[in-house]
C-alpha cells in the first residue's frame, strides 16, 4: 500500500519532467509554424502571441518572392536522382562484396570502411578547386555527384552488413535453372534485401534533402539552390529588409517532407538506429 | 570462359561506385594534405608556391586559431555530457517506469534528428533574437530580465547558445540508443536487486550504467566528433563566429580561410590541424574508456 503511494508520486514527478521536456522540444516547431501566418506588424509586437488571422500571404511570398518554390524544385530532383544512383551502385557493390570473397573484394570492404575515420570536411577545399576544373562548379550535376557520395559510404556498410546474412539457397537454386548473375541480383536478392534498402533510402532522403555545405560551396547561382541553401540566403537578406513572415514559411516549407517522413516511418527510423547504431 | 564473365560482373558492379568514392572523397582528402605544403589563393594554378612547413610555422604562432583550438574543446566538453547526461536521464525515466504515453515522449524528443541543421540554427538564433525571439520575452514575464540579452551577440554567451542548440538537437538520437540499451538489459537482474532492498538510484547506478558502459563510449566518441565537425553549420548559420570570433571554431576558420579570405593553402593547413586533433580525440576516448566489460549471462 505505501510502496503503491510512493510509485504514484514518483510517476507525477516524472511526468511533470517529461512533459516540460517534451514542451521545451516540441514549442520551437509550433512556434514557428504558427509565427509563419503573422502579418508584418504582428512580428512587431509580443513574439509569443497567436496570428489575428491566417495569413497565408507569406507563403505565397515564399514560394514565389523568394524563390523557395524554386529551390523545392531543385531540392527535390538532387535529391531523388543522388538517392536512386547511390542506391543502385552501391546494392552492386554490396552484391558483390558479400557473395565474392577474395582479394579484391576484401580490399574494397575496408576502402569503403576508411571513411569512417576520416572527416570529409577535410577535402572540401581540394573538391571545390576539382569542380571547377571539371567544370561542375555552380552545376546541379556536380552537386548530385558530390551528395551520391556522401551517402556511398553509409549505404554500401549498411547494405552489405544486411546481405550477408541473407541465405544463399535461393541463388544456387536459381543457378541450377540457368539464371545469370545480374539476374540473381536483380530479380532473386534484390526483393530480400528490401528491408535495409528502404532503411537506407530513408536515411540518404533526408541527408540530403538536409544538406548544407556542399550546396552553399558549390552553388553561387541563386536559380540553382537548394532549400537549406536558399533559407538561410533569405535569412541573410532580412537583416535588411524585414519580411518575417516569408522566413518563417519558408522554414515550415523546408520541415514538412522530413516530418511527414519521420511519423509515416518511425519505426523504421528509430529501429535502425537502435539496431545498427546508424548516424545520421 | 566463365572465369572472365564473372571478374566482368565484378568490375561492372563495383568500379562505378569506386570511381565515386576515389574521386570525389579520397582524392580530395589526399589533395587537402599535400596543398597544406604550399601557398596557394587557389583558382589561379601556376600561382602556388612550395613552402614546406611553413603554413604549420604560421599555424602555431596564430592566435585566433588557438581561439578556435579553444572554442572547439568548449563544445566537445560541453555537448556530450550535457547530451548523456540528460539522453540518460530520460531513457531511464522512459524504460523503468511504463507510462501510457512513452512512445509519444520518444517520438517528441527525436524530432530534431530528422530536420535539417540549417532549420534548427536558424529558428533557434530566432528563437535568441533580441526583440523578434521568445526567449527574452519570456525572460521578462517571469521577472528575469535582469540576464536577457542579446544571446548570440554577446561574447560571452555566443558559443555556450550554439552549445545549447547542438545538445537540444541530439538528445533524441541518443536517447532512442540507451533505450535500446536499458530494453536489452536482463530483467531478473532488477527483480534481484529489489530483493535486496536497492533503491532505483542505486539500481541505476549499479546494473544500469555498467551494463550500458559500451553503448555509452560508442556515444561519447560519436559524440565528440559531432560536435567537432558538426560545429561548422551551427555556428556559420547562428554567429559565423562572431561577435569577434568568440564562437569561431576549427572548421568555421577552415571554411572561412578558404572562401571568405581565399587563402587556400593556409585553409588546408588548418584542416589537416582538424584531421589530427579529430583522430586523436576518438584515439584517446576510445583509450580511456576501456575497461572491463560487464557481461550479463
Amino acid at each position: 500500500m505505501k510502496n503503491n503511494r510512493k510509485d504514484s508520486i514518483i510517476k507525477i514527478l516524472m511526468r511533470i519532467i517529461l512533459i516540460v521536456s517534451s514542451i521545451i522540444f516540441v514549442f520551437p516547431f509550433l512556434w514557428s509554424i504558427y509565427s509563419s501566418f503573422k502579418t508584418s506588424r504582428e512580428f512587431l509586437e509580443n513574439p509569443w502571441m497567436f496570428p489575428g488571422q491566417l495569413y497565408i500571404q507569406n507563403y505565397y511570398n515564399a514560394f514565389i518572392e523568394a524563390h523557395m518554390g524554386n529551390y523545392f524544385l531543385n531540392s527535390i530532383v538532387i535529391t531523388i536522382i543522388s538517392v536512386i544512383v547511390c542506391l543502385l551502385i552501391s546494392y552492386s557493390t554490396a552484391y558483390t562484396i558479400t557473395r565474392f570473397n577474395n582479394v579484391y573484394t576484401r580490399l574494397l570492404k575496408k576502402t569503403y570502411m576508411s571513411a569512417f575515420m576520416l572527416p570529409a570536411i577535410l577535402g572540401l577545399i581540394p573538391l571545390f578547386l576539382l569542380m571547377h576544373k571539371l567544370g561542375l562548379y555552380d552545376s546541379r550535376l556536380g552537386l548530385i555527384l558530390i551528395d551520391i557520395t556522401v551517402i556511398l559510404p553509409f549505404s554500401v556498410f549498411v547494405l552489405t552488413g544486411f546481405m550477408a546474412g541473407i541465405s544463399r539457397d535461393y541463388e544456387e537454386a536459381a543457378v541450377m535453372d540457368g539464371c545469370s548473375r545480374y539476374g540473381i541480383m536483380f530479380k532473386i536478392v534484390l526483393p530480400l534485401a528490401m528491408p535495409s534498402i528502404v532503411t537506407i533510402s530513408i536515411f540518404n532522403f533526408m541527408g540530403i534533402w538536409n544538406e548544407y555545405i556542399y550546396g552553399a560551396t558549390m552553388i553561387t547561382t541563386d536559380a540553382k539552390r537548394t532549400l537549406p541553401v536558399g533559407l538561410v540566403n533569405l535569412m541573410a537578406r532580412q537583416q535588411y529588409h524585414t519580411d518575417w513572415g516569408a522566413l518563417f514559411a519558408g522554414m515550415v516549407i523546408i520541415m514538412i517532407p522530413s516530418i511527414t517522413i519521420y511519423l509515416l516511418m518511425q519505426e523504421k527510423i528509430t529501429s535502425g538506429i537502435a539496431s545498427g547504431g546508424i548516424k545520421m | 570462359m566463365k572465369k572472365r564473365n564473372q571478374n566482368i560482373f565484378i568490375v561492372i558492379t563495383t568500379v562505378p561506385a569506386l570511381i565515386f568514392y576515389v574521386a570525389i572523397f579520397l582524392y580530395p582528402i589526399f589533395r587537402a594534405v599535400t596543398m597544406s605544403f604550399y601557398r596557394w589563393s587557389g583558382l589561379t594554378s601556376g600561382t602556388e608556391k612550395f613552402i614546406g612547413l611553413n603554413n604549420f610555422k604560421k599555424l602555431l604562432q596564430d592566435d585566433r586559431f588557438w581561439l578556435t583550438v579553444k572554442n572547439s574543446a568548449v563544445l566537445m566538453i560541453c555537448v556530450p555530457v550535457g547530451v548523456v547526461v540528460l539522453a540518460l536521464l530520460f531513457a531511464a525515466m522512459l524504460t523503468r517506469r511504463k507510462l501510457a504515453e512513452n512512445n509519444l515522449y520518444r517520438t517528441i524528443f527525436f524530432l530534431p534528428n530528422v530536420l535539417s541543421v540549417v532549420v534548427i540554427a536558424m529558428l533557434w538564433q530566432l528563437i535568441y533574437h533580441p526583440t523578434l525571439g521568445i526567449l527574452n520575452t519570456l525572460l521578462e514575464k517571469v521577472g528575469l530580465e535582469s540576464i536577457a540579452r542579446v544571446w548570440l551577440g554577446d561574447a560571452g554567451t555566443a558559443l555556450l547558445c550554439v552549445a545549447a542548440t547542438m545538445i537540444w538537437t541530439s538528445i533524441g538520437y541518443y536517447l532512442v540508443l540507451f533505450m535500446a540499451g536499458i530494453e536489452g538489459i536482463p530483467e531478473q537482474l532488477y527483480e534481484a536487486a529489489v530483493i535486496d532492498g536497492a533503491g532505483e538510484v542505486a539500481q541505476f547506478f549499479n546494473i544500469t550504467l555498467p551494463l550500458l558502459w559500451e553503448i555509452l563510449r560508442v556515444a561519447f566518441i560519436l559524440l565528440i566528433s559531432n560536435a567537432f565537425y558538426g560545429a561548422l553549420v551551427f555556428v556559420q548559420v547562428m554567429t559565423n563566429g562572431g561577435p569577434d570570433n568568440a564562437s569561431l571554431t576549427m572548421p568555421n576558420y577552415m571554411y572561412n580561410m578558404a572562401f571568405q579570405n581565399s587563402n587556400m593553402g593556409y585553409a588546408t593547413a588548418v584542416g589537416v590541424a582538424i584531421f589530427i586533433v579529430g583522430i586523436s580525440l576518438s584515439l584517446i576516448t576510445d583509450r580511456i574508456s576501456k575497461k572491463e566489460t560487464v557481461e550479463f549471462q
